[in-house]
């Protein structure tokens, strides 16, 4: 049953983009086969941020156990699925469209979005923050909007006469819209910019509604989720909001970079969820972080390379904190692939456990099948 | 346009396949593509001027601007569209400066259509 809130549901995703060492974000820092197989690439003990008396958070991720310590993080530890791909394309595929067997072009937040809004009256029932519309977000005839930069978001916005800027525009309209069926390449162009032009007319008031005390750190991850508080908080409907932060895949230069992509995603979310709650916006919004893959389980002397089983995040007000799952385990026997982190969920469970009991959607068609589920919001 | 050079998302590169262009980037092509012709007063875009000699009928406007930026085929629709600024804006006379000053603007607006267009972002 679909956890109540007085206003619609509102579902955001955070894409970790390269795949997330998780044995180094939610470290078992008591465990001595931790730090027998991280020899090079471990957090010392007296570094870690402990959340209980086995696992701790990386030094980085500060603001992140803040939230944590307030009850509002759901730890999804061991999420993966059977027989991992570790390309982070075919990974990334794989978790986006929920056919780890076969290739598809539809994506799960595609059929979400459309369930949510069926007549695509809304094209701003789902924005992606950032460049590239992820394939999660894709589904033929559902319109979604991306934007890369909110502030300028909107066609022909160097031609600043207006009823210069409204005659190009109404070309472009005439250009882009009487096309299709032209061929799958241009009839995707038409649909692209026809939706650019719906959105950024009902999108515009976002930056102007918009204040707050919360100054974000000055980071992409920052300004993205920053841009979603924006459009949140405009209240224009939309119910998944989606981004990412790239550059996780960090081989050898894990030690000096992953660190730094935790201080920019823990203050990020800390600071977006500060700025939820001084708009009084916060009781309805849910947060997913994820990544393809995590890495393996003894690092190669300089870095890791990609592995299988990793760990999410349900971050939120709704959420009801803690550890979910069962952390997997480090005895050799239970390495996956001989390497890696064995899966201890799936995330098309958790992808179910979002549609079912947060968004009120029925989860077998859009994740493929039945997948076990977790409890990870509180009852009202 | 978020391909930064030298840095794509992973050691695999750049996705394949529809990514190269959504709304956003769209918008960022479309955008950065029209403020290249921001500026009549500049040396490419004088270039371009010359090239139009003394006279550009409505009729040839179009065309010959398509010619000049790419050359761009473009649709039947396409061109029906920009043919309905062209008419709007009628004949250009370019003989004096001070007629290739007072059109400029006409032309340039000519040209920032057809790099909107769906032709010249795919080719």
């Amino acid at each position: 049953m679909a956890t109540t809130t007085k206003k619609d549901p509102v579902f955001v995703v955070v894409q970790l983009s390269g795949g997330n060492d998780f044995m180094n974000t939610v470290i078992p820092y008591t465990n001595p086969l931790y730090y027998d197989n991280r020899t090079f690439l471990n957090i010392p003990e007296e570094d870690v941020l402990p959340l209980d008396s086995t696992l701790g958070w990386h030094p980085e991720m500060g603001p992140f156990k803040e939230l944590y310590d307030r009850g509002m993080v759901a730890i999804v530890q061991g999420i993966g699925y059977p027989d991992s791909n570790r390309s982070h394309f075919r990974g990334m595929d794989i978790w986006h469209t929920c056919t780890p067997d076969e290739v598809s072009t539809v994506g799960w937040l595609g059929n979400t979005i459309e369930q949510l809004d069926p007549t695509g009256e809304n094209p701003l029932t789902g924005i992606n923050f950032g460049v590239g519309l992820p394939k999660a977000m894709t589904k033929a005839g559902v319109p979604v909007t991306s934007v890369s930069n909110l502030d300028n978001y909107g066609l022909m916005s160097g031609i600043t006469a207006e009823d210069q800027k409204d005659e190009a525009l109404q070309i472009f309209k005439n250009m882009y819209g009487q096309a299709v069926g032209t061929g799958p390449v241009m009839d995707y162009l038409s649909r692209t910019g026809n939706d650019v032009l719906t959105g950024a007319d009902i999108i515009k008031v976002a930056p102007e509604r918009y204040e707050s005390t919360v100054e974000y750190a000055d980071s992409p991850i920052g300004k993205s989720l920053r841009d979603v508080a924006r459009v949140h908080s405009a209240d224009l409907g939309t119910r998944i909001f989606y981004t990412q932060q790239g550059g996780y895949d960090t081989h050898a230069n894990q030690l000096p970079t992953q660190p730094g992509l935790f201080k920019d995603l823990a203050r990020a979310v800390n600071d977006f969820f500060a700025d939820l709650e001084e708009h009084d916006a916060d009781d309805n919004v849910i947060m997913l972080i994820f990544s393809e893959f995590g890495r393996r389980i003894a690092d190669n002397g300089s870095g890791t390379d990609h592995g299988s089983g990793g760990g999410a995040f349900l971050v939120g007000k709704p959420v009801d904190g803690g550890l979910y799952c069962e952390y997997p385990s480090l005895e050799r026997d239970r390495w996956a692939k001989g390497e890696d982190l064995e899966h201890t969920i799936d995330y098309r469970g958790i992808y179910g456990t979002v549609l079912e009991q947060w968004l009120g959607l029925e989860a077998a068609p859009i994740v493929q099948g039945t997948f076990e589920q977790i409890n990870p919001f509180k009852t009202n | 346009m978020g391909q930064a050079l030298m840095n794509p998302p992973t050691v695999e590169g750049w996705h394949t396949g529809s990514e190269w262009i959504d709304g956003g980037t769209l918008n960022e092509r479309v955008n950065f593509a029209v403020n290249q012709f921001d500026d009549v007063s500049t040396p490419g875009f004088k270039d371009i001027l010359s090239r139009l000699g003394d006279q550009v009928k409505s009729d040839d406007l179009v065309g010959r601007c398509l010619d000049l930026i790419g050359p761009i085929e473009v649709g039947n629709e396409t061109h029906a569209a920009l043919s309905s600024y062209a008419d709007a804006v009628g004949d250009l006379d370019l003989s004096t400066d001070q007629a290739r000053t007072e059109n400029a603007v006409k032309i340039a607006r000519m040209i920032q259509l057809i790099v909107s267009t769906r032709e010249y972002q795919f080719a």
